[in-house]
């Protein structure tokens, strides 16, 4: 898993939150991130997905370090993230944010917003950063990028935001880009050309990049790997297109059979009434996170954290019943 | 005759020295016990419709033509004080974000019982229609007790949509009350909705962006564009076979989970902003059809099929162009970026 090719690499992180309370001894931790290891090489692009409340959000912040894991190891191009990276390592992890009409200051121009980075790294001279900042422009596909850095946000549609900042996170060629919903907030009419944007400078930069999202219906057209996270745990972790087809966990069967489909021919599956239900706010310390809402549960499944096992060499699901559950498939 | 009809309507907003035209001569009626979903990107006029049918615009904003009428009053003629017989009672109107149109500091209980006193109902029916119909939306009447804060967001859109039940109403104006909610709560949301529209006899006007949550809870769709209906008709007829380019584009730009080969398509380009008034169809800058008398004159409502309408100068070359739109590369053409 560790080998030299990789980018990025998780061993066995955890991130736990004390809320208030536990101060005096009550309340649980939180267990953001338990328990979490993977690995990527550049040029891929790894989906990240799960509901509010599954950790995704606290991975990013600890892919760019602005959390720090309470134990593991969150290691980015050979060095290892802790919660104030030095600036060289800060420069190679760049982020793109979900709503592009928060994240640009109105005050600022275009141009600026894009060179900022620059002038924080102390990169280049006025002029070099000045072409630095039209180049990235028209690599985010603004064109002529000249026309745009006199710009301000309010003046662009969401979808030329959002190229904005995605010119603004690649104008210093990071190796790893974390975009968090990076199209979620888009009118659904620009979203494929913002993924594919994405999908090329990945490509062409040589990056890798992790794709956080709710949405399983984009992961397809994104990302090579799917990794599904639920209360702080990847359960299951494969080629896109493999776990889309054939999920192996029923979390992420669950989570399948909630999007809504286009297509009014088709019949909706029905959720089980157990998985609709939800499962309170206190997972049990031991145990698969999902068993309380699963119908396939048993009580081993609630004895102990389940192991990975191996539903293809790529396609890792933790859980006990997969091998038995998949014969049963029809 | 429909339960609520928009006839011609265009609805302005005003400031110190101009106005522009959110919606655009838009005429769409919905029947007793249907659902009628709008959807459209951001801008399209949709939320501005539904403000308007509920007569809720802001001062700055009015209906300047046309006429929308609602179990036969003219609501868009009509003083606040009436319509406030109407809001609540006859039409109820479910928002997108349900932490912010609770009150942050009361129980919801309050928030029951105050609806109730403002439309007339006492107190101990409040709290007895209030338990029956968090029941009803599979709420445990013990967070009559609870303050919107103590729930999660799933739960607090049911509460929302319990209190639009509170006086039966026949007609529930709901704008995008699943957006920002997790999937699987998504989909109890449509559940519930889908149920209620049976067992409650309800007519439902739903406003989305998402073609999927339409395409299983409406019976009919309008897609707006720039203010303007641009294809109207059941919905698994229009998704099945769009009529109108923008449908074809939007249709194909909407990923489906079980398709994951499915190429996406991007429209090149953007919406116009309200103030810049085209005399010809509002999509001519975007489409990959566009022809000269696109640019210059504004196309009319033609009826293609059964309870079909769109307005497209060459509806008659839709099912040509619904192949050609089948090609990714078609959309890619005029080179805009988005």
């Amino acid at each position: 898993m560790n080998d030299q090719s990789s980018i990025v690499s998780f061993r066995d992180v955890r991130k736990h939150y004390l809320p208030h309370a536990a101060m005096f001894g009550k309340a649980p931790r939180v267990r953001a991130v338990d328990g979490v290891t993977f690995s990527m090489a550049p040029g891929r692009v790894l989906g990240i997905a799960g509901e509010s409340g599954s950790g995704k959000s606290t991975l990013a912040n600890l892919l760019v370090g602005l959390e720090r894991a309470t134990s593991g190891e969150v290691e980015v191009d050979g060095q290892v993230m802790s919660a104030r990276p030095n600036r060289g390592l800060r420069r190679t992890v760049q982020m793109v944010f979900q709503d592009p009409f928060a994240s640009l200051n109105p005050r600022f121009t275009v141009g600026r917003s894009v060179e900022e980075p620059l002038l924080i790294h102390g990169l280049g001279t006025t002029v070099e950063r000045h072409a630095q900042a039209i180049a990235a422009l028209e690599r985010a596909e603004l064109r002529p990028g000249p026309a745009f850095m006199s710009r301000y946000p309010h003046e662009l549609s969401g979808g030329q935001r959002q190229r904005v900042a995605i010119a603004r996170a690649v104008v210093l060629n990071p190796k790893l880009l974390v975009a968090d919903e990076p199209v979620s907030m888009l009118d659904v009419s620009v979203r494929a050309g913002i993924l594919r944007l994405l999908r090329r400078l990945v490509t062409e930069q040589h990056m890798a990049m992790v794709f956080i999202t709710h949405d399983l219906s984009i992961v397809a057209h994104i990302c090579d790997e799917l990794a599904v996270m639920y209360r702080g745990r990847i359960v299951e972790r494969g080629p896109v297109r493999d776990v889309l087809r054939a999920p192996a966990h029923p979390y992420t069967q669950a989570l399948i059979d909630a999007v809504p489909i286009p297509d009014p021919a088709a019949v909706a599956r029905d959720l089980p009434a157990k998985v609709l239900a939800g499962s309170g706010d206190a997972p049990a310390a031991h145990g698969c996170p999902f068993a309380p809402r699963c119908i396939h549960a048993i009580p081993q499944c609630e004895a102990s954290d389940p192991p990975d096992f191996f539903v293809a060499p790529t396609h890792v699901t933790a859980c006990i019943r997969s091998a038995e559950l998949r014969k049963a498939a029809p | 005759m429909p339960l609520f009809e928009l006839d011609d309507v265009s609805i302005a907003y005003h400031s110190r020295d101009s106005a522009v035209f959110a919606v655009n001569r838009v005429s769409l009626g919905l029947e007793v016990g249907t659902a009628l979903g709008l959807v459209g990107e951001s801008g399209c006029g949709k939320s501005t419709l539904a403000l308007a049918t509920l007569g809720l615009l802001p001062r700055f904003a009015n209906v300047w033509h046309g006429t929308i009428r609602f179990e036969g009053h003219a609501v868009s003629q009509m003083a606040d004080r009436d319509l406030r017989t109407l809001r609540w009672r006859r039409m109820a109107y479910v928002p997108q974000s349900a932490l912010a149109s609770l009150v942050p500091v009361h129980s919801i209980r309050r928030q029951f019982r105050d609806t109730a006193a403002a439309h007339g109902m006492r107190a101990a029916e409040a709290d007895r229609r209030a338990a029956e119909l968090l029941r009803r939306v599979e709420l445990d009447p013990i967070v009559l007790d609870r303050f919107p804060h103590e729930l999660s967001g799933g739960m607090r859109q049911r509460a929302i949509i319990a209190l639009a039940l509170l006086f039966r109403p026949p007609l529930l104006v709901a704008d995008e009350p699943t957006t920002g909610l997790d999937v699987i709560v998504q989909r109890q949301i449509v559940n519930l909705l889908s149920n209620l529209r049976r067992t409650e006899a309800l007519s439902l006007l739903f406003i989305s962006h998402d073609i999927g949550v339409v395409a299983e809870l409406c019976d009919r769709i309008a897609v707006l564009y720039a203010g303007e209906v641009m294809e109207e008709g059941p919905t698994p007829e229009v998704l099945a076979s769009p009529s109108h380019p923008y449908t074809m584009g939007l249709a194909r730009s909407f990923p489906d989970v079980r398709a994951p080969d499915r190429p996406l398509v991007s429209i090149p380009g953007h919406p116009p902003r309200l103030s810049e008034v085209s005399n010809g169809c509002p999509f001519a800058t975007r489409c990959p059809f566009v022809r000269d008398r696109c640019r210059t004159e504004k196309p009319r409502k033609t009826v293609v099929g059964r309870d079909r309408s769109v307005a497209c100068h060459f509806a008659d070359e839709a099912p040509r162009m619904r192949t050609i739109a089948t090609r990714p590369g078609i959309w890619e053409e005029g080179g805009a970026a988005a």
